[in-house]
Parts: C-alpha cells; structure tokens; sequence
C-alpha cells in the first residue's frame, strides 16, 4: 500500500519548521507498513490532485503568498473538484488564508482568494502570537485519546467562518482564528485549515491519524489503522496540555 | 556638532549610574545607556565624535559577538586601547552604557578606537547618529522568529542605513551579505576557498537560494553551509565577488583549526566552520587598520571563547565542551562539529521557551538532527533537559535515534549527573542549551570543575582561561 503526500511550495512556503508535518505523516505511515510517496511540487509544476492522498500547504511571508495565489489560481477547478471527491488537505497559516475567498488589508484593499473554503480574513492590527490549546470539534475528531490540539500560532490575519464550514474547534488557550469567537482552524470536507503553524502533527498524533484515515478511506480501505507507541508524543501533547492550562 | 548641556546632564548622569552599579557590584551598562539616551537622545553622535581613529561595526545573525571579540583580542595583541560593548549588549542602550563606561568626565575618551557590536535590528538607529568607518557584516539568517520577509526588511534596512563612506568587511560567500558591495565604493571581501565539509550538491533545502538582487534562482558550484558557498545568478550575472582575504587548505587539528591566508598559516582556537569566517572577518578588519601580522596570528591562536561559545570545562569524569543553541543553522553547524569528532557522543540539549530563548520552539524541525541519526551507533546518550525536553526528545525519535538513547531529565543537576555516568573515556562529551539554560549549566559545570581543582593547570596547558 502506498500514500502519496504532496508538499505544495517546500521552497517557498517554508516557515517555522513545517517540514515537520511532512515527516510525522511520512514516518507514520513507514512505521504500519504504508509506503509513504513524498512528492515536492513548486511554482508552475504539474500537479495531478487526483492522483495524491493529502496536500500539504503551509505557510509563508505576504510577499510570497502573492506568487501563489496566482499560480494556484491556474489549477483551482482541478484542485476544487478533487476536495469535492475527498483530497486530504492540511493547510496551515499563509495556506490556509489562500484557500479562502478573500484577503482584506489594512487599506480595505482586498487579494481574492481560491474561494474554495467559505471563510475570509481579514488584515488585523496586532499580532496574535504564542501557545494554543484547541478542544477539537467531537464532529472533527471523536475517538481518539487526546481531545485537545496543541500547537504555537503566529499571524497578524484574522480569518472568520462562513455557513458552510466548520470550525476545528474551540480555543482553550491562546487566540485561534480571529481572538473574538474563540474558535480555531476549518474543516470541510477533507480540508483542514489551522493557525497552528510549523510542526503540528508531531506533537498532535490522533490528528496526523485522522488525516491518514480519510486518505486511506478515500482510497477505498476501511481497515482501521495499527496503533503506535506514542510514548513521547503523548508526553510532549500532554506536557503542554498541563502548562499551558494551569494559567488559563 | 556642538555638545549641548543636555549632552552633559546625560553623560554625567550615564556615569553616576554606572559608578552606583560598581559599587553594587554589577558592571552593566543598559541601564546607564538608558537613562542617557531619555536624557539626550543624540548622547551616541556627540559620545562617537571621541574616537579619532575610528569607529568599527560588527553586525551579521550570527558570529558577532565572536567576531568582535576575536578582533578585540588581536587589537589587544597589538597593544591598541579601544571602547568595547564587550558584554554583547548590542542594542542602543548597552551600546550608549559602554561608550559612556569609556568617556571621561570631561567628555574626552581614553581611547581612540571604538569597537562595536550591534544588533541588525539597531544598525539604523545607530548610523543615525554615528558613522562607522569599518562596517563588518558577517551573514544573513533566518533566526528563531525570522520569517523571510522580516529577513529581507532587516537586510535592505541595514543596506539603506550603512553611510556610503564607510569600508565595509564583507562576507563574499554569502550572497545576502555580499550584494552590499554592489553599491558602496570600498568592500573587502573575505572567503574561503573550500573546508573539508564543502559539497556540490547542497542537503539542506530550506534556505532561499535566490539571488537578492533579481530574484532568480542561483547556480552554486559549491555549498559551504547554508547559503554560503561559491554562487553565481544566472538572471542578472550577480556572482560570489572574489575575496581579497580567501582562507585555503583548511583543516582541523586537536581542538584547532589550521588554515592559510596567501603564504601565511593561522591557527583558531575554536572549532566549527562557521567560527572561521567569523576569524576571517576580524582579519580582514585587522589588516585594514594597518595591524601587524604577528599579532593577528596571537590573537587568533591564543583567542579565549566567550561563555558558551565552544566553552571547555575540565571535569573529574573528563572534558565537557558548552556550546549555546539559538537557531537552526548554528545548530546545524554544532552537529557537523560534534560529527567530526569521529568520537562516540553523549549530548545533553537544554530546550527553553522563555522570551530569551524565543517562544516558539518550531525552529526544532529545521534542524537536521537526521545526521546525528544517520550515525546512531556513535551516539551513545541524549539527555533531554529544560521546559521543552519532550518535544526535543520526540524531535529526536523523528530523526531517527532509538528511544533507548533518550533520555528525559528536567533537573539540570540531574540531567548533567545523568551525562557523566557511565561515560566512556574516550567519548566527546557535549552540552548544547539555550539561552536560559545556558548560565544555569554554566554554573554547575564551573562548581564541579573547581572544586576538582583541575580548573587551573589543566586549562592553561590548552591556553583556556582558568576560571579562577
């Protein structure tokens, strides 16, 4: 069995140890057995959505994303009809503003978005930066030991949800999507959006799971998968958990 | 200009406080920078206008404080006096305490050289008010918290800030220092021409390699480290200048690194790569100021480290070398030092996330901790300390070094104990904190190198300060 993960513009959507995402899904498969397929693809590369299991996109700084936006814009009906069939998609900070429908600077300017989410953000006046502690959405995640995702966002962007979409979850520490609703990240469909930037999955391993299940599932296997020893990521989930809801 | 009373009331007040600090027993120089800057908010114009033979700038993301201090102590070689910001208070305030530490109460300075290390952030502030006629700039990195766009506003600012008749020393193998050669009329460039860990192709992905100029990707021939090597744009033509001072035949030698300058050999009594281009800088400032050869050559054999930079300690149980964490490519670059050791290793990491150590301790999953985990069986021990030991422990279990291997300790005293036994003779032995953590150990590594009496004829025999 093998899983093709995409990392969309490792070369310039690199920030804050995002790479990590990519090998905690990689190692994760290798350690049941599944032959993980780690593809790169950067600006103007061919890419075959239907083709791979999840998408990574992470984050990057504006002028960046700018590039992206146009280049992604390019393939957004064959990206937009893969997520209707389930494409497994974790977006992260610049990525996931991009997949929604607008972006609003300081000037009210505004920087069109894939309109592929139903969510906007909008440029904020202060930086929302430090630890968070999210309680996962039981309609995201149910069964799994950890209810909670534990992560460090950095972002200056406000991003606000539509009707059609839901959020991850509901921010017990820290500020999460906007700092006024107290909600974090997306989901729709098989498409998870987080402020929770860099090296997420790591530390969240129920998470990284559920990413593979969805991806294994839309590959048409519905064996569960083996569990792990996830000795130390549970420490390292819990120890944060501990700190962090101590002064909350 | 003309001094004002308010440059007065503020030099006088600077000096008060810092007399008061002394008498506490303190020798800061902040706090005295901060009241005279509240006081005259030009103090560091009319304090720079002491120093007739000149003012010199050490800035660059890392090596500075390395970098000034070699020069300091191939200027100290040469029996030069000079003002120094030596504490590594690179900001305006610590920058303005030790102008102030050095001004008499007439306003006349003792020395008439000033040698400055100063934050990136704070070049602009400073060459407001004060010229450089030296501006060392040593590499651009992407620290803790950077994020690209934060990196090009600090690299274009200090590109903007820079006087037009300052000489700037220039790292010609990196392309985002290099590029401020372009248009400044005198730069010196230094380099160097191959070590022993230079590779054609690079492994490490996640540095932009455009170039700074049209944005096209570079054609490297040779990757040093990072982005450094032997670069050439083929958009624009933008090329890796060719250094007047180019370091040849490089090798490293018990503890030492030899390397050649012309017909000239040196020796550095630091290790890493990185740590020679920081030499190579305070060289090519040194010849500039006219300094003789020989004590550019004492000064750098005989260079003692600053703490936690490659710091050694004499243990009971055997050497210990300390060395600060901040970012992933100096981390990278204490990795490949270790590695070279082709030594079995015991390593203890110290991860904090305090607002000194930076909050976000992502920076964990650019570090290529692969190479140690691509050579696991070398690696005998890892004790994983400080407030983030889990995630430095799992970061090490993605790497690749087996569980039984890593070790988790919050106590540092525990955690050192835990290093030190069962130490095998012949291991290298090493200790890698951050910030926060690194004075704690420092402390404890000092107290048992002291009370086992061996700090003082052992240090000396390697030409390290006894820490006495």
């Amino acid at each position: 069995m093998k899983l093709t993960i995409c990392h969309l513009y490792p070369d310039l959507l690199d920030l804050y140890g995002d790479r990590g995402n990519i090998m905690a899904l990689a190692a994760r498969c290798r350690w049941r057995g599944i032959e993980p397929v780690i593809q790169q693809a950067s600006l103007g590369d061919d890419l075959d959505f239907m083709g791979m299991d999840i998408l990574f996109i992470g984050g990057g700084s504006d002028r960046e994303q700018g590039i992206l936006v146009q280049d992604l814009m390019r393939r957004e009906s064959d990206l937009r009809s893969a997520i209707e069939q389930g494409l497994v998609v974790l977006s992260i900070c610049g990525g996931y503003q991009m997949l929604g429908k607008y972006y609003q600077m300081a000037g009210g300017e505004k920087i069109q978005g894939l309109g592929i989410l139903d969510i906007w953000t909008i440029a904020g006046t202060k930086r929302l930066i430090g630890n968070v502690v999210v309680e996962l959405d039981e309609k995201v995640l149910s069964a799994a030991k950890f209810r909670t995702l534990v992560g460090f966002e950095n972002h200056s962007g406000k991003t606000y949800l539509g009707k059609g979409v839901m959020p991850l979850g509901k921010v017990l520490f820290g500020q999460g999507n906007n700092g006024d609703d107290h909600q974090e990240g997306v989901r729709f469909r098989n498409v998870f959006g987080t402020y929770l930037h860099g090296p997420l999955l790591p530390k969240n391993p129920h998470f990284a799971d559920l990413l593979l299940e969805l991806a294994m599932k839309r590959r048409g296997s519905d064996t569960c998968l083996p569990k792990l020893d996830d000795h130390l990521e549970e420490l390292a989930h819990e120890a944060m958990v501990k700190r962090l809801l101590k002064h909350a | 200009m003309k001094r004002t009373w308010r440059f007065w009331v503020a030099l006088w007040a600077g000096k008060i406080v810092t007399m008061g600090l002394l008498i506490a027993g303190k020798n800061g120089t902040t706090l005295p920078g901060k009241i005279a800057n509240w006081l005259d908010p030009q103090i560091m114009r009319h304090l720079s206008v002491a120093y007739t033979d000149g003012i010199i700038m050490v800035t660059g993301t890392n090596g500075k404080t390395t970098t000034a201090n070699l020069l300091a102590n191939i200027l100290r070689e040469a029996g030069k006096v000079f003002a120094f910001n030596q504490a590594g208070a690179n900001l305006v305030t610590g920058i303005t305490g030790a102008l102030i530490q050095n001004t008499c109460w007439n306003g006349t300075s003792q020395a008439s050289v000033a040698l400055l290390e100063v934050d990136e952030a704070t070049v602009p502030k400073l060459c407001r008010q004060v010229s450089p006629d030296l501006a060392i700039i040593t590499n651009f990195f992407r620290d803790q918290l950077d994020r690209y766009g934060e990196l090009d506003t600090t690299v274009r600012l200090v590109r903007e800030s820079l006087p037009k008749e300052s000489v700037l020393v220039l790292n010609a193998d990196d392309p985002l220092v290099a590029q401020f050669g372009k248009d400044h009329a005198e730069a010196l460039y230094y380099g160097v021409e191959r070590t022993p860990d230079s590779r054609s192709e690079s492994q490490e992905t996640r540095e932009a390699r455009f170039c700074p100029i049209c944005g096209t990707a570079l054609d490297y021939t040779l990757f040093h480290y990072g982005q450094l090597g032997v670069f050439n744009c083929l958009g624009c033509g933008f090329h890796r200048p060719k250094p007047e001072i180019l370091a040849e035949n490089i090798r490293p030698e018990e503890g030492l690194l030899l390397f050649q300058v012309g017909v000239t050999p040196f020796a550095l009594a630091l290790q890493g790569y990185y740590n020679l281009y920081n030499a190579l800088a305070a060289l090519t400032a040194a010849r500039q100021l006219g300094l003789d050869e020989v004590s550019i050559q004492k000064g750098l054999r005989e260079f003692i480290p600053q703490a936690g930079r490659m710091e050694r300690f004499y243990l009971p149980e055997g050497e210990i070398t300390l060395t600060l964490v901040k970012n992933p490519t100096g981390f990278d670059q204490v990795i490949q030092t270790m590695l070279g050791f082709e030594k079995p290793l015991r390593i203890l990491i110290g991860i904090n996330d305090l607002a000194a150590d930076g909050r976000d301790i992502s920076w964990l999953w650019d570090v290529n901790f692969e190479r140690l985990g691509m050579q696991e069986e070398r690696i005998h021990q890892v004790v994983c300390a400080g407030l983030r030991a889990e995630d430095m422990a799992l970061r090490l279990k993605y790497a690749g070094v087996s569980e039984e291997k890593i070790v988790l300790e919050h106590s540092l005293t525990e955690a050192l104990n835990c290093l030190q036994a069962n130490r095998a003779e012949e291991a290298a032995v090493f200790i890698l904190p951050t910030y926060t953590l690194l004075f704690p150990l420092r402390e404890i590594l000092e107290r048992h190198q002291n009370g086992a009496g061996l700090s003082t004829s052992q240090a000396k025999d390697r030409g390290e300060e006894a820490n006495a």
